[in-house]
């Protein structure tokens, strides 16, 4: 832009000039009236010329020396944010530089945190940092600290004698870049300010030297080689391509990894040419130095002068060494203060379901789930995670007040510690606000004295509403009319599968058809399973509209398959909407044996096993599945826990007899009018083996009502045998009931000997059993013997 | 029928008879059923001791003192009982030096950090374990099979202890390690009660032998 605007300059003066000459001779009887700046804007305007827009390019090309951009390098980090002891590589990006990146000299250092600059004497002097031994800790010595990393490439140098050195790795280096040689040096400073460069005094390098030692001087021996921990052996122990020499110049080296420690500092100096030539009639360019801040104040006071007489400074009476020894300290930098994104965790967080509903009667609320993930994190498992939880009736309110107490969230997980990206609470509270923030802060600790935060919050609005999906078995008649089941709930609070763990994942049996129902308080059903709108297939249910609070569906696909009803529907008072959903999930008909009621559970339940203690210090029992325990004395009662249907039939097993007695005689097993298996008493060390058995099949009916609405082969039938065991231990006292040993019933005739023998200490049992045995195993040997013939005793 | 030939024929019966009886002695002391570790030691100690000794008594008519029991042979008894218990440190310490048996060979802790509990376990626990063995192979079965087997009667004992041994340990999941051990006092110790005929001298250098072995393992572990 420079040249241009010079060269524009220069033509229109040329011709202004030819002009002027022609136009005095034509007009020289006018000699003595000519008016130069007259005619100067007349050739002006003739040749289209716009003066204003010529002044103002003019005053451009006056201050363009002071805008050119010097030579410049910045670094990065890989990795950006790195943590203690881990390996990060700086890269320096020279630009500017006329020379190719090989052929720049790359000066490293490096200031870890404890080696600060200091003087022998000083309290903070460390001689281990002192590595030239120079009875200071400065600049010099962290070029040596970084170059040595370089150079020595993890070299094993403290197993060899350095007593030679075979190898030819010498280098002598050329001031300005390896490609500037048989060039004159001439080493220039830019002022950061006015924008002038001026030559200085003298040019050097700023290589790291060893004692005694010049680096880049040719000559690289065994007292450098031991210095430099390189090997005497290799021309190039680093592998970089150029000999060790070279490397420690760190010619084209413009990257650097070592191993990071909380407080490690690093720079890099590159020596090259920039792409202003100097004004000496020979090839030279300048040769400057960049450094990573740019920071390199010029000394005021410092004197500078004109030596070329064009009226502008471009020399200054300052030495290189001033950049060595007062610059390169000012531009070290911090990798791990990488600013921005890179310190700040990124938390995403989303929740479900999509319209939690809360329930103010405290039964049926759904459970909110709040799940987090943290983009950035280096561990995910060592993040400390803190939930939070406000409430307000405006989804954007000034301020959120306090955060609700974690007591106050209904079977709410925990919301402080390591670990926890996902935040559960039930919707079961009495009182509740249109919309909750869950905020979520999470911290990662990288080293001792810092660490890295992040947060985000989620406003998640809430349904109120007592309302409840309720789910019926159904019963089909010859005309494939469907009707609920009204003894048969499915999945309610009350029904046997209260025990399960997780009633919102409600398990049906396969090719089953079903009936939900909400109550009739509501209007505009709109009920969708998997997505898809579904409607009644019943005839009469078609017709009546306000039969649409109930829904018939089949419960098909492979085992485990999960599927979702939802209804949406308008609430007949406050005219709100309500969505309402429930999960169902294909499940395998199965049964178990379990405690008939409280009171039974007193005299018979399951063995307890052992503990569980989650974080929150909450113990948890653990029961055995197949193995009770029941009090002497007392009866037993049993109930059969059906999970995915309800059968019409089934038969109880006791120790493998099936037991069809339905009437109540007081010493054998029977079973009562609801199914229920009642045992009798019995003493200790008495067991049970008791099981149950049905058969889920599907009638014909059922198979005909799929094909016929749903389009389900007839053929596909499904069938399966349920069954459950357990074994029933009796014994004098059983854990979590206060019942003791009762006394033993009375026996019946012809008991005596049988209770008399379960009566008595099993310690005396087993030897009584030990003696009968030995003498079972005399006799027999005893009679064996006898019957052969003995010879006659003298 | 001459009497030596019936006495030949009664001999024979008694020798089938008595084997059977060893082989359900074994196997009922393993198998009854038991609830617990008092249970085991009771049923261990009823058929491998008592069960013989009423089988001494009752069914062969013979003295308790002719199958191992008794201090006849003193001087025999403290030589070979000496001997062999030298022979056995020795195979110990080679054992445990050059084999795989320190790492496969466990030893409660409480045994190791407290004098009194290894005390309590050498001495009784071992050592009541190691008498019922003592008696029922190097006494019982040995003095019943040495006369009519002689020497060979050493051999019959030592299979079937290691046999037996062998089988127990392997079915109750344990490893073979745990057992060398009585392993080399069953073949030490059957030399000590051929010698002595009592199986009171080796019972008393295989408890020596078990003490000082067991020492010397916690020893080097300390």
């Amino acid at each position: 832009m420079t040249l241009k605007i010079k060269k524009n300059i220069l033509a229109v003066f040329a011709i202004c000039f030819l002009l002027a000459g022609n136009i005095q001779s034509a007009l020289a009887f006018d000699w003595v009236d000519f008016d130069a700046t007259d005619k100067m804007d007349d050739i002006l305007n003739d040749l289209g010329v716009n003066k204003a827009e010529l002044k103002y390019s003019i005053r451009s090309m006056n201050v363009s020396r002071r805008k050119k951009y010097p030579p410049k390098v910045s670094l990065s980090f890989n990795p950006s944010d790195p943590v203690p002891l881990q390996k990060v590589t700086a890269v320096a990006t020279p630009v500017y530089f006329m020379n190719d990146t090989q052929d720049l000299y790359f000066t490293w250092y490096l200031q870890t945190k404890d080696c600060p600059e200091a003087k022998r004497g000083d309290g903070n002097y460390n001689s281990k940092c002192d590595l030239n031994n120079d009875t200071r800790v400065n600049i010099e010595d962290y070029k040596i600290k970084a170059m040595r990393i370089i150079v020595s490439n993890d070299f094993e140098w403290d197993k060899i004698q350095y007593d030679s050195d075979g190898d030819n790795d010498g280098y002598e280096a050329v001031m300005g870049g390896d490609d500037q040689k048989e060039k004159k040096d001439y080493c220039y400073i830019h002022e950061m300010t006015t924008g002038d460069e001026y030559q200085l005094k003298d040019c050097m390098h700023f290589f790291p030297n060893a004692p005694h030692e010049t680096t880049g001087d040719g000559s690289f021996r065994k007292d450098e080689e031991s210095f430099w921990h390189t090997d005497p052996r290799n021309d190039d122990t680093a592998y970089t391509g150029n000999g060790d020499e070279a490397n420690v110049a760190g010619l084209g080296l413009n990257e650097f990894t070592w191993t990071y420690e909380d407080g490690d500092k690093v720079g890099v100096a590159v020596e090259g040419i920039s792409s202003d030539a100097t004004q000496e009639s020979d090839s030279s360019f300048r040769i400057m130095w960049a450094l990573v801040n740019d920071d390199c104040p010029f000394p005021e006071g410092t004197d500078t002068e004109d030596t070329n007489g064009d009226g502008i400074d471009d020399s200054a009476d300052l030495s290189s060494s001033y950049i060595n020894d007062t610059c390169l300290i000012r531009n070290l930098i911090d990798p791990s203060e990488g600013g921005g994104t890179g310190e700040r965790l990124s938390v995403n967080l989303s929740y479900s379901p999509e319209n939690p509903i809360n329930d103010p009667s405290e039964k049926n609320g759904d459970q909110l789930i709040i799940r987090s993930s943290i983009l950035n994190a280096h561990d995910e498992n060592y993040l400390n995670y803190k939930w939070e939880v406000f409430e307000s009736d405006d989804p954007n309110p000034d301020s959120w007040d306090v955060a609700l107490l974690k007591a106050k969230l209904p079977e709410a997980t925990q919301t402080t510690g390591l670990n926890l990206n996902t935040f559960k609470f039930k919707l079961n509270m009495p009182e509740i606000k249109k919309y909750l923030k869950i905020k979520l802060t999470v911290t990662e600790n990288v080293s001792e004295d810092s660490a890295r935060t992040g947060h985000n919050d989620i406003i998640i609005p809430i349904t109120q509403s007592s309302e409840k999906i309720r789910v019926f078995a159904t019963s089909i008649s010859d005309d494939l009319s469907m009707a609920k089941d009204p003894d048969k709930e499915l999945c309610g609070s009350e029904s046997d599968e209260g025990e399960s763990i997780n009633q919102s994942i409600c398990p049906i049996a396969k090719n089953s058809i079903i009936e939900a129902e909400v109550s009739e308080g509501l209007k505009d059903y709109l009920w969708m399973l998997d997505g898809q709108t579904i409607s009644n297939p019943n005839e009469k249910d078609k017709a009546d509209e306000g039969a649409n609070n109930h829904i018939f569906f089949p419960i098909t696909g492979d085992i485990k398959e999960q599927h979702i009803l939802t209804l949406t529907a308008t609430d007949q008072e406050t005219g709100e909407k309500i969505n309402l959903s429930r999960t169902f999930e294909t499940a395998e008909p199965s049964v178990r044996i379990l405690s008939a009621d409280e009171e039974s559970w007193e005299t018979c339940h399951p063995e307890l096993l052992g503990y569980f203690i989650d974080l929150d210090g909450k113990r948890w029992d653990d029961w055995s599945e197949n193995k009770f325990e029941a009090v002497e004395g007392y009866g037993i009662k049993l109930k059969a826990a059906f999970s995915g249907f309800k059968p019409e039939n089934y038969v109880w097993f006791v120790n493998n007899e099936p037991i069809t007695n339905r009437e109540t005689p007081s010493n054998d097993p029977y079973v009562d009018e609801d199914g229920n298996l009642i045992l009798p008493a019995q003493a200790r060390g008495y067991f049970y083996d008791v099981s149950v058995v049905s058969t889920y099949s599907p009638d014909y009916l059922v198979n005909k009502a799929l094909n016929e609405y749903w389009n389900m082969p007839i053929t596909q039938l499904y069938e399966k045998t349920v069954k459950d065991s357990i074994i029933i231990e009796v014994k004098d006292s059983i854990y979590g009931s206060e019942l003791a040993t009762a006394s033993t019933p009375k026996n019946k005739d012809g008991h005596v000997l049988a209770n008399l023998i379960s009566a008595t200490p099993a310690y005396l049992a087993f030897l009584v059993r030990l003696v009968l045995t030995a003498f079972v195993m005399l006799f027999a040997s005893g009679l064996i013997l006898s019957f052969s013939p003995r010879p006659e005793k003298e | 029928m001459s009497d030596f030939s019936v006495e030949k024929i009664e001999n024979r019966k008694e020798i089938v008879i008595t084997s059977v009886f060893i082989v359900a002695c074994l196997v009922l002391s393993t198998v009854f059923p038991s609830r617990n570790s008092v249970e085991n030691i009771l049923k261990s100690v009823f058929f491998l001791v008592l069960v013989p000794v009423f089988y001494i008594k009752t069914i062969l008519r013979r003295r308790i003192n002719e199958f191992g029991l008794n201090l006849r042979n003193a001087k025999k008894g403290l030589l070979w009982g000496g001997m062999m218990l030298a022979v056995s440190l020795l195979a110990g310490y080679f054992l445990s030096n050059t084999s795989a048996f320190r790492s496969n060979y466990h030893m409660s802790s409480l045994v190791i950090e407290s004098f009194g509990y290894f005390l309590i376990s050498v001495l009784f626990f071992s050592g009541l374990a190691l008498f019922v063995q003592e008696y029922f192979f190097r006494g019982f079965i040995l003095s019943f099979y040495r006369k009519d087997f002689s020497v060979w009667a050493t051999i019959i004992q030592l299979g079937a202890y290691l046999l037996a041994a062998s089988i127990l340990e392997i079915s109750s999941g344990g490893n073979l390690w745990q057992i060398t051990p009585f392993m080399i006092l069953a073949a030490t110790g059957t030399i000590t009660a051929y010698k002595s005929r009592s199986m009171l001298y080796s019972w008393a250098s295989g408890m020596i032998f078990l003490f000082m072995f067991n020492a010397y393992l916690i020893y080097t572990i300390k």
